[in-house]
Parts: structure tokens; C-alpha cells; sequence
């Protein structure tokens, strides 16, 4: 009996919390955009280390999406499998280049005997390394919609959001959903422009015209850009190449000469330059 | 036979350069009640815990039923209640006895008969299902006299047992003492209290400085021409009188 | 031997009451449902099925909770009986220093873990509600080696009762074993980066301050990596039974010496 308040208390408290809970998530299934209030209260609260925060939570989904392996150099010597079971690839090669840095690193790092390094490699590594993909890629959400929540400007998180919904999870929708929350809320920002055309690609919620003003954004805002990082280098010619492939479906020549111009402003020698040339006269040569 | 419960023989105890206790030679006799008397600081406490094993003495030799104090077999002759303790709050006074009846070593049928006659020898039957946090500090005292007389030691040592109690309380403990000195367990008691150590007692120490200036019986006090108790303590510690 | 395991088997008892007596774990639980059960029921980015997330967060709070309870139960253990003086009562009778520490030391473990395994219990069978494995090797052993690392801290807080101050030795602890937790392993790699005394200060805490992270199975536990290795389990287990009887040597010495 003399627990009964604490019992009370703790049944309140999670009533309550079910109550906050339940309101987030119609909140959620109102399409409020995300990270909204959470940001305004996260800036007050961290200020600026929210995007610490924020990119520490973007990493645990890395970790997350390698199987909890967040620590590169347990990878060493394990089998490395793909899913269910099924090797990949791509990252097999992917990691045979990670483990050839850290063998590098390795000789770089003989710091002397190490009495614990046998207990917590055993401790720490799995005998098999795995991937997430297909469903199970849901797994990776939470800690994109923290990220996305705990600095709205993250635009990694976004993006990253937007590739597990669409690749791995196959749900267009949802994919859809997250690039057009993370626009809203990033409206300067090229990739998620980009993001946003390639969302409107997507076969079941398709839209050409929505599509293609959203890769004409991402190519707007590269104008006065001085440096690209490599992220926007990709969205940007990504963009570009979507807007010469429609351009050139519509036999609009002076649009295909914009873009060319476009394109050969930010990086004259690259292959979507040659491509849109290569487009533009073939449009031009055309009777 | 008159053998003695404890003795202590040239006891001397320093901390850093405090002596706190300075040749002290003392012993109390199988069945005696003795009251150890002193102003604050005098010594007492300290006394007493070399004499129950807490402390050990700079010089000097303490023998407890023949034995060293620190040695844990002869500590289960002795019960020992101190000054204030708050034992565990948590507990009611079954729970603490049952505690302490585990600590001595007793087993569980024993604890729990010796738990009802001491319940009801310290009158604190009906509020046995308390916790302790709800107990005042008579009530405290008693289940203190309780967890010391648990084991039916030979040798009762009291830090100051009437401290804080009320009139009604100190009747009440001064009539478990005499049952007790009745039945035969020798007492140890430091005090304040001159009326009651008169009352009481069969012997009187008193300590000053760290040094015992007087240890005799209480009966000679009525005959001596000085008085009472009081008058032979401001005696002995002013004047500097020893018998 | 009997007499002797009555005395242990008291004390056990004492420090059991002791904890389930006090509101802490209570308030604990209280605090995990308000976190926990708003996580469970959320739906990111309108995502339903993540899991793991939420078994990660679950377990990263067992883990803060039973810090907070082993340094809890093992910082109050001798400082509570010397605040109180109970202790004076508890040393005049039959029982050597010696027992009374094993005694209560014994009975801070028993204590810290019933609450641990009270937090296991609860989490394995959230995990098997939503569809994890409930009950595996793995839990067992991730079980076994937290009840290592928290009989490891009841050590080091009751070590560290006898030189510090209550306040100063749990806020000590409070640091140090979460630090290790997270960033044991990499002190190598910032003794590699720091120069003079900074490099020789982090190589010595390596080779010399317990190693927590030894104990967290979490990553295993979470991502279904399954069970260590017996060696590897038994080396961990091992480390942290011989760290908590140097720790348990070193407070029998003080507690020897002191002066009551």
C-alpha cells in the first residue's frame, strides 16, 4: 500500500506521456512540418550544439545502417555479409577500401602494447558484419527524424531520409513527404531541391511539371555560389542533367544552351557537359 | 567470587597531540553498576569505545572478560547502546532486532522469541510495526537498550542513556536498569545525570582531563558528611578532592 | 561458517531493504516510462516497425540506472552507518571489520543487482512484446557482465567512501565510470594526439582505470550480433571480479585503520 503513489505516479506519467505521444503523432499525420517547434525550442535550449547533436544522430544512423558497427576497425578480419546474408558488392569494395586506410592508420598507430585490445575487439565486434536494406532499413528513420528535429538544417539528415524511403524502403510517398518537409525548411539549400525533383519522379506520386521546377531551383541556386561543396557539385549537375533530358524531350534548344552555359560555369569538364553539348547539337542538327 | 567484567590498566589514548585519555586504570566487577561521570570532553567516550573494541588504546592494556576487545568473540559478552544512534529508519524495531539477532550469529527462532520478551521488558510491543523514523527519542532509547540486551549479554555499556529523555521516560528506563542489575548484568554507564548514576549505581568513576579522579561505591556518599552525589562531583572536580 | 553466514546473510538483507525502501527506484521507474513509453509510440517521419532505437535507448538508460544505483547503494553503504552512528552499535558486536565490509558489500551487490535484474526483466519482455528475442544467450551474458561492472562500482564506491567524502566520491565515480563507458577505448588514440604529461597521464588511465566498456553488450544486443565468445565473456568477467576484490583489499586496509 504504502507504494500505491508511487504506482499512481508512474501510471500517470506514462498515461501522460501516451497522452503527448498520440498528439505528436496526429500532429505527425497532419503533415506538420518537421522540426519546427522542436527546432525553435532545441535552438533555445543547445543553441548551436544541436548540430553537433544533430550530425552525432546522422552517425549512429551510419552505425545503425553497418549493423551497430560504429567503429570501423572491428570490421577488421570479419566476414562481411549484405541483408540476409547475400554479399554486396559495392560494399565489399567499399570496405576492402576502408580496411586498407586502416591498416594504414594501424601501422600509423602502433602506440605500444595494448593489454586491452583483445577483450574489447571480442566485445565489441561482430563475428559478421551486416547491412540494413529493405525493410528493415526502417531502423535508420528515428535517428534521421531526430537529426532533422534537433537541427531542421541538417541537411544530410534530409537527404538521407529521403534515399532510405525511396531506395530501401520503396515507399515514394513517404519519400515524397520527407523532401518536401525538408525544402520547406531549407529553401537555400541545393540538394534538397534536387532531392525534392527526384522525389516528384518517383512513379506513384509522380508530377513533371512539379518535378522540374524543383531541379530548375536547384540550379537557380548555384548562381552567386562561389565554391560547391560535394554534395551540392552532385545535386547540382544531378538537377541539371533531369532539366537537359526534358529540355531535349521538348526539342527546347535555348533552354539546353542555358544549361550548358549553367553547367559550364560550375565545371567545364564535366561529363554533363559533354552530355548537354552533345544533346544540344544533336537537338540543333536535327531538321 | 568478584571477578572482574573489564579492566583497563595505565590506558592512555592520543589523537595527534590530544590526550584524550591519560593513564586511566579502571575495572568494573561481575554484577556492579557503575556510573563513569565527567564534564564534556572529559574522556568518557573515548573510554568507552576502547573498552568495546572501537578504539584501540596509544599505551596501556584494556581486558574484556580476560580477552582483547578487538577480538569479535569476546565482543558477544557485551551490549552496547550508544549515546544517539538513528539505527536504520527504515526499519521497524522486529526488523532492526532481527538485524542484529543475524549479526550476533543467532538463528532465527531464537531472534524471534528473544525479539516478543524484549518488546515487551522495553514496552515497545504495540509500536513494533512502526518504522523507526517514526519513533521519538525515548522510543529510540528503548529499542537501542533492546538491540544491546538482544544477544543476553554479561555486560551492559551505556553512552549516556537519560540524555534527552523526559521525566516519564527516565522513570521508565531507571526501572529496566535495576531489572537488569537485578538479574545479575553488570552496567556501564557514562552520564550526566547525577541524580539518576545515584540512583542507580553501585560505583561512581569520574574522569577529568583524561584522567579518572575518583572511582569508589555511591554507599559511602550518604555517611561521609558530603552529601549526595552532586555535592562529592563539584567536590572532586573543583576542588580537586580524590578519595 | 554458519554463524558467519548469518552475519552476511543480515547484512544482505539490511542493504536489500534498504533499497526497495527508499522511493529512488521508484522515481527511476517513474522517469524511464516517461521517456520510454513516448518513444515506443513514436512514429518517425510517420515510420512505423523501428525498433531498435527504442531497445537502445531503453538499454542506455538501464545502463545509466544501474550506475546511479551501484554508486547509490555502494557510496551510502559505510558513510550512511558513520552519519548516523549506527556503526558503533554494529562493531560492538561479534563481527570483525573485516566481515562487516564483506557483509555489506555483499549485500550492496545483492542489492544493486536485484534492481538490475529488475530493469533486464523489464526490458526483455518489452523486447519480446515487440517481437525481439526475449530471453537469449546473449541477454544472459550482457546480464551476467552488467552485474560485473556493478559489483565493480559498489566496490570502487565503498573503496572510495574511505578517502573521500560521500559527495566528492560519488560525484568522482559519477564521471569517471560513464567516461570509461563511452571513451575508454579511445584513450589511446588522445594520448596519441596530447604531448608531456597529458600523453603519459591518458596512456596510465588506459592501462590502469577500469575499463566499463568491457561490460556493455548493448551494440550485441540491439543489432542481434549474438553472444561473445566464452573466453572473451570470461576474460571480461575475470577483469572485473579481480578489479573489484583490489578495490575491496584496498578498502578493507582503510576501514582497518580508521578510527571510529
Amino acid at each position: 500500500m504504502r507504494r500505491l503513489p508511487a504506482i499512481c505516479g508512474a501510471a500517470g506519467a506514462a498515461a501522460a506521456a501516451a497522452l503527448c505521444a498520440g498528439l505528436l503523432a496526429r500532429a505527425d499525420a497532419a503533415r506538420r512540418p518537421q522540426g519546427l517547434e522542436g527546432g525553435d525550442l532545441l535552438a533555445v535550449l543547445l543553441g548551436d550544439a544541436r548540430k553537433d547533436l544533430a550530425g552525432a544522430m546522422v552517425r549512429e544512423a551510419d552505425s545503425y545502417f553497418h549493423g551497430g558497427v560504429s567503429d570501423m576497425h572491428d570490421l577488421h578480419h570479419h566476414h562481411h555479409e549484405h541483408g540476409e546474408g547475400e554479399t554486396c558488392e559495392e560494399c565489399e569494395k567499399e570496405h576492402d577500401r576502408d580496411e586498407h586506410e586502416h591498416e594504414d592508420e594501424d601501422d600509423h598507430e602502433s602506440h605500444g602494447p595494448d593489454p586491452w585490445r583483445w577483450i574489447n575487439a571480442g566485445i565489441r565486434a561482430p563475428e559478421v558484419h551486416r547491412h540494413l536494406d529493405g525493410e528493415r532499413s526502417v531502423e535508420l528513420m528515428p535517428w534521421f527524424w531526430a537529426a532533422a528535429r534537433a537541427d531542421p538544417h541538417n541537411v544530410e539528415a534530409w537527404g538521407s531520409a529521403f534515399h532510405v524511403a525511396l531506395r530501401m524502403l520503396k515507399d515514394e510517398e513517404l519519400a515524397l513527404r520527407i523532401a518536401e518537409e525538408g525544402r520547406h525548411l531549407n529553401p537555400s539549400s541545393i540538394e534538397l531541391a534536387d532531392t525534392l525533383g527526384q522525389a516528384y519522379r518517383a512513379e506513384a506520386v509522380r508530377d513533371d511539371a512539379k518535378a522540374e521546377e524543383a531541379f530548375r531551383a536547384a540550379v537557380e541556386l548555384v548562381r552567386g555560389r562561389e565554391a560547391l561543396n560535394e554534395g551540392e557539385y552532385v545535386a547540382f549537375f544531378d538537377a541539371l542533367s533531369h532539366l537537359a533530358e526534358s529540355a531535349r524531350e521538348r526539342g527546347d534548344s535555348p533552354a539546353l544552351s542555358a544549361l550548358l552555359e549553367a553547367a559550364r560555369r560550375v565545371a567545364p569538364d564535366h561529363p554533363t557537359v559533354l552530355f548537354v553539348a552533345r544533346e544540344l547539337d544533336a537537338l540543333r542538327a536535327a531538321p | 567470587m568478584n571477578e572482574n567484567v573489564f579492566e583497563l590498566s595505565g590506558v592512555c589514548r592520543s589523537f595527534g597531540a590530544l590526550k584524550a585519555v591519560d593513564d586511566l586504570t579502571l575495572s568494573l566487577a561481575r554484577g556492579e553498576v557503575t556510573g563513569f561521570l565527567g564534564t564534556n570532553g572529559a574522556g568518557k567516550t573515548t573510554t568507552i569505545k576502547m573498552l568495546i573494541g572501537l578504539l584501540r588504546p596509544t599505551s596501556g592494556t584494556v581486558r574484556l572478560f580476560g580477552g582483547d576487545p578487538a577480538d569479535a568473540a569476546t565482543r558477544a559478552r557485551i551490549g552496547y547502546m550508544p549515546e544517539t544512534a538513528y539505527y536504520y529508519p527504515y526499519l521497524n524495531v522486529r526488523e532492526l532486532l532481527a538485524f542484529y539477532g543475524g549479526v550476533c550469529g543467532m538463528d532465527r527462532r531464537t531472534v524471534r522469541s528473544r525479539t516478543e520478551e524484549l518488546l515487551e521488558e522495553v514496552e515497545l510491543a504495540d509500536a513494533a510495526r512502526r518504522p523507526l523514523r517514526t519513533y521519538s527519542k525515548g522510543m529510540l532509547q528503548r529499542a537501542g537498550i533492546a538491540q544491546a540486551l538482544l544477544h543476553d549479554p554479561d555486560l551492559l555499556v551505556l553512552d549516556e542513556p537519560f540524555t534527552g529523555l523526559d521525566p516519564l521516560a527516565r522513570i521508565h528506563f531507571r526501572n529496566l536498569l535495576r531489572r537488569l542489575r537485578d538479574r545479575g548484568k553488570s552496567i556501564f554507564f557514562s552520564s550526566h545525570e547525577l541524580g539518576e548514576t545515584e540512583l542507580l549505581c553501585d560505583h561512581v568513576a569520574i574522569m577529568k582531563r583524561g584522567r579518572c579522579i575518583y572511582h569508589g561505591p555511591v554507599d559511602r556518599l550518604a555517611g561521609d558528611g558530603r552529601g549526595n552525589l552532586e555535592r562529592l562531583f563539584l567536590d572532586v572536580l573543583e576542588k580537586g578532592v580524590v578519595a | 561458517m554458519r554463524r558467519r553466514l548469518r552475519r552476511i546473510g543480515a547484512l544482505v538483507r539490511l542493504s536489500l531493504l534498504e533499497l526497495w525502501r527508499r522511493n529512488d527506484l521508484f522515481a527511476l521507474l517513474v522517469l524511464a516510462l516517461a521517456l520510454l513509453v513516448p518513444l515506443s509510440l513514436a512514429r518517425p517521419f510517420g515510420t512505423a516497425g523501428a525498433t531498435r532505437f527504442y531497445d537502445d535507448a531503453a538499454l542506455l538508460l538501464v545502463w545509466g540506472y544501474s550506475i546511479f544505483v551501484s554508486l547509490g547503494v555502494g557510496a551510502r553503504l559505510f558513510p550512511g552507518e558513520f552519519a548516523s552512528r549506527s556503526i558503533y552499535p554494529l562493531l560492538a558486536k561479534p563481527v570483525s571489520r573485516g566481515e562487516l565490509l564483506a557483509g555489506k558489500y555483499v549485500g550492496g551487490v545483492v542489492a544493486a543487482w536485484s534492481a538490475l535484474a529488475f530493469f533486464y526483466a523489464l526490458w526483455a519482455v518489452s523486447s519480446a512484446l515487440r517481437g525481439g528475442d526475449g530471453l537469449s544467450l546473449c541477454l544472459l551474458q550482457a546480464f551476467a557482465l552488467h552485474a560485473v561492472f556493478s559489483a565493480l562500482v559498489v566496490a570502487a564506491a565503498v573503496a572510495g567512501s574511505f578517502l573521500l567524502t560521500p559527495s566528492a566520491n560519488a560525484t568522482l565515480l559519477a564521471i569517471l565510470f560513464p567516461a570509461m563507458l563511452f571513451f575508454g577505448r579511445r584513450l589511446p588514440e588522445f594520448a596519441e594526439g596530447a604531448r608531456g604529461p597529458v600523453r603519459l597521464l591518458a596512456r596510465a588511465a588506459y592501462w590502469i582505470a577500469p575499463h566499463a566498456e568491457f561490460f556493455d553488450m548493448r551494440q550485441r544486443l540491439v543489432h542481434g550480433w549474438g553472444g561473445v565468445d566464452p573466453a572473451v565473456f570470461l576474460a571480461a568477467a575475470g577483469y572485473g571480479i579481480a578489479y573489484a576484490l583490489l578495490l575491496l583489499l584496498l578498502a578493507r586496509f582503510l576501514f582497518e585503520r580508521k578510527s571510529l
